[in-house]
């Protein structure tokens, strides 16, 4: 046995680290005030600001700051236990001069947009459970999502929890708030939907799928879009019913967040590809796109063009309407957070810790950093 | 042409190597499989022939097992040593029969230790004369190595103690809604955490404990001081190495060390009994040698003697000529353990 375990080691596709993958998390970039906050796989929150990156000045310069969440090393040989180096895998949320983050260790963090001083944390001692989804704000509450089963609503000006709603198992995904109402998936299969004021569920009962809800939903034209681990994608009205016939099926989990292009709903799966539906039927709009990797991060409009990352290392762009490819970029690291896009610029940050930066227009590299401590 | 029948390989002016018809078999097997795996990939092949199915097994079985990944993985170790048990019971049998042959090859070692060529040979003769086969112990263990290691991963894998793991883990999954539908897999057991280290001990505690109870029932006695001292590090650094794992390692992972351990030690009394399980542990070193003396004809003899002699010697301080009470005592307490001992 003890040669089983020290082989393994060596063992093609193992290797001793729980999972056999190192954790380190996947963290999007955000885009405000002319600045980028984007959270590293060194466990820290940082801001870019793209004129220093234009420049080629070191990292940080004006307007830049890193706020560590502290750690040294990670788990190390054989070790599972919680690793020193804290994960960070939802995209910063940013509102009034304040960035929002929640982290894998579980804690929520609220930073100064200008200084990237700690101004506040949830909780204020101890942890929740681990936080992978992004933090939403909306009407002065930030909502919450944690391993530990339940949705957090704390509200910004006390700092103070104001109510939180247990599921039955994980959220890993990012709660979406419309009309009042907060949408949020689980584990257990299920997508609730709740009374934002209130905090009471506004369905009957939750709408349930077949397998762990990870994605976050899209709402278009009063119509709720969202994928699950069952390997299907579902449309439903607002008030939880189905609205396609049957869900549209695919190869694999639906992790990402869709996107709307005029009738079209584009949403990216773990089978590799990039699926284009039409949002009335369900339909296929256009054949899938299939990219050498699963795309786990979520798409992005620009103009006419859908932006997306996929693990094979590649940044891809097509036409919304057509499927079309207008352009690849081979980062040669895998990209597992979703991009952003906005002013004619791409923002990336790949595996390999950096932060890429390309135009829109054939995807060539701007500038990218890699953020030293 | 029989199996027995063996084909000249290659010549070396006196020396033959013989090859019988298992071993080309196999050896072409051996060859078939690297070229395999250097054709398809090594991981690719590794996964598509072992970790996928096991993995999938896993999924399945915590479906069927009410939902308990912890019950899966006790499921699974048990099935897979069950699949492996012709194996293990061929690698005990041929352990022992190489273990049986040990004083014989101590003696052809203290004869021939000189002259290594005609060691070999009559080394050799050894083997064949007994019909033991000198690899037969290690091949089963070779063919065991790649179903445990695959057991150890995708253990690990459909733990998924982080969302990335959880990612590549959707990579190797079958079609099935059945097993998508299972993940993320259910981890909680009894006190456990699966994809946590126990805090509790106890599984360090269950899992040192039956490693050191395997260890020490399939513990071989050895006549050689310096194996002697070897087999009682082993017997405490490895159980303590594992209690240590328990720590570090998700405890659905010390589960499965647990499991095994225990069926390997049901399986090990149905083979040999409780072996060496209460058996003290052999003296220390120096002690060590006087009984080597005692294992060999002559030694024994001579071991007679000298206790004849040491009585004598008692009798004659008894009656009066020199020494204290005391001593006197002590000689003859260790008199009667000499004779103790030599009782079978």
């Amino acid at each position: 046995m003890a040669g089983c375990l020290l082989l393994s080691g060596c063992a093609p596709g193992g290797g001793l680290v729980c999972g056999g993958t190192p954790s380190g998390g996947w963290s999007g970039p955000v885009v405000a005030n002319d600045t980028i906050y984007v959270g590293t796989m060194d466990g820290r929150v940082i801001a870019i600001n793209p004129s220093s990156r234009i420049a080629g000045y070191p990292f940080p310069s004006v307007g830049e700051w890193s706020f560590s969440f502290g750690g040294g090393v990670g788990g190390g040989f054989l070790s599972c236990a919680p690793a020193a180096v804290v994960s960070i895998y939802g995209t910063p949320a940013v509102a009034d001069g304040v960035v929002y983050i929640g982290t894998g260790n579980g804690k929520l963090y609220a930073l100064d947009a200008t200084a990237g001083y700690d101004i506040w944390q949830y909780p204020r001692d101890g942890y929740i459970g681990s936080i992978v989804g992004s933090p939403v704000v909306a009407d002065g509450i930030l909502y919450i999502g944690s391993s530990d089963g339940k949705l957090y609503a704390i509200d910004i000006e006390t700092r103070n929890l104001k109510r939180d709603f247990e599921t039955g198992g994980e959220i890993w995904g990012t709660p979406l708030v419309h009309d009042g109402v907060v949408y949020i998936g689980s584990a257990d299969h299920k997508l609730y939907a709740l009374d934002a004021e209130s905090g009471e569920e506004v369905w009957d009962t939750p709408f349930v799928t077949g397998g762990a809800i990870a994605a976050t939903p899209l709402i278009y034209n009063d119509t709720i879009y969202i994928g699950s681990f069952d390997r299907n994608f579902y449309a439903l009205n607002l008030d939880g019913t189905p609205k396609w016939e049957k869900p549209f099926s695919a190869g694999n989990w639906f992790w990402g967040k869709a996107v709307a292009y005029g009738d079209i709903i584009i949403v990216g799966c773990l089978d590799h590809k990039i699926y284009a539906l039409d949002a009335e039927s369900g339909a296929e709009a256009w054949p899938p796109y299939e990219t050498g990797g699963p795309i786990r991060g979520d798409p992005v409009l620009l103009g006419d063009l859908v932006i997306f990352g996929s693990e094979d290392g590649k940044v891809y762009a097509l036409e919304a309407a057509t499927g079309v490819e207008r352009w690849q970029r081979d980062l040669e690291s895998p990209i597992l957070a979703s991009i952003y896009a906005g002013d004619g610029v791409v923002y990336v940050h790949a595996t390999n810790q950096k932060n890429y930066a390309l135009e829109t227009e054939h995807g060539n590299v701007l500038w990218s950093v890699s953020p030293s401590k | 042409m029989t199996n027995s029948e063996t084909f000249p390989l290659i010549d070396r002016g006196k020396r033959v190597v013989l090859m019988s018809r298992r071993n080309i078999i196999i050896a072409l097997i051996v060859i078939a499989l690297i070229v395999v795996l250097f054709s398809y990939g090594i991981v690719e092949v590794w996964n598509l022939i072992l970790l996928e199915p096991i993995l999938n097994l896993s999924v399945l079985l915590s479906y069927v097992l009410f939902s308990s990944f912890g019950l899966a993985i006790i499921a699974l170790t048990i099935m897979v040593r069950l699949l492996t048990f012709p194996l293990t019971l061929r690698q005990l049998r041929s352990t022992r029969a190489m273990q049986s042959l040990q004083p014989k090859m101590q003696e052809l070692q203290k004869k021939y230790g000189k002259d290594k060529q005609k060691l070999q040979q009559e080394m050799a003769k050894l083997y064949k004369e007994s019909g033991v086969n000198p690899l037969g112990c290690l091949w089963p263990l070779l063919v065991q190595f790649p179903i445990w290691i695959a057991l150890y991963q995708s253990i690990m894998r459909a733990l998924a103690v982080s969302p990335e793991g959880l990612l590549s883990l959707s990579q190797h999954l079958y079609s099935s809604s059945i097993i998508h539908q299972m993940v993320p897999l259910e981890e909680d057991f009894l006190w456990l955490n699966l994809g946590l280290p126990d805090s509790w001990f106890i599984l360090a505690i269950l899992c040192g404990g039956s490693m050191w109870v395997l260890q020490k029932m399939s513990a071989m006695p050895s006549a050689d001081p310096r194996t002697q001292s070897m087999n009682r590090t082993m017997l405490w650094m490895m159980p303590l190495m594992f209690a240590m794992f328990t720590f570090m390692v998700p405890s659905g992972l010390a589960l499965f060390w647990v499991v095994s351990n225990i069926i390997g030690i049901v399986m090990q009394y149905f083979i040999t009994g409780w072996g060496t399980l209460f058996v003290r542990a052999p003296a220390p070193a120096p002690k060590a040698a006087k009984v080597q003396r005692m294992e060999t004809p002559e030694g024994a003899v001579l071991e007679e003697r000298l206790a004849t002699e040491r009585v004598k010697q008692q009798k004659r301080v008894e009656h009066g000529k020199s020494g204290g009470k005391r001593k006197d005592r002590r000689r003859s307490s260790r008199t009667r353990s000499k004779k103790a001992r030599r009782k079978p």
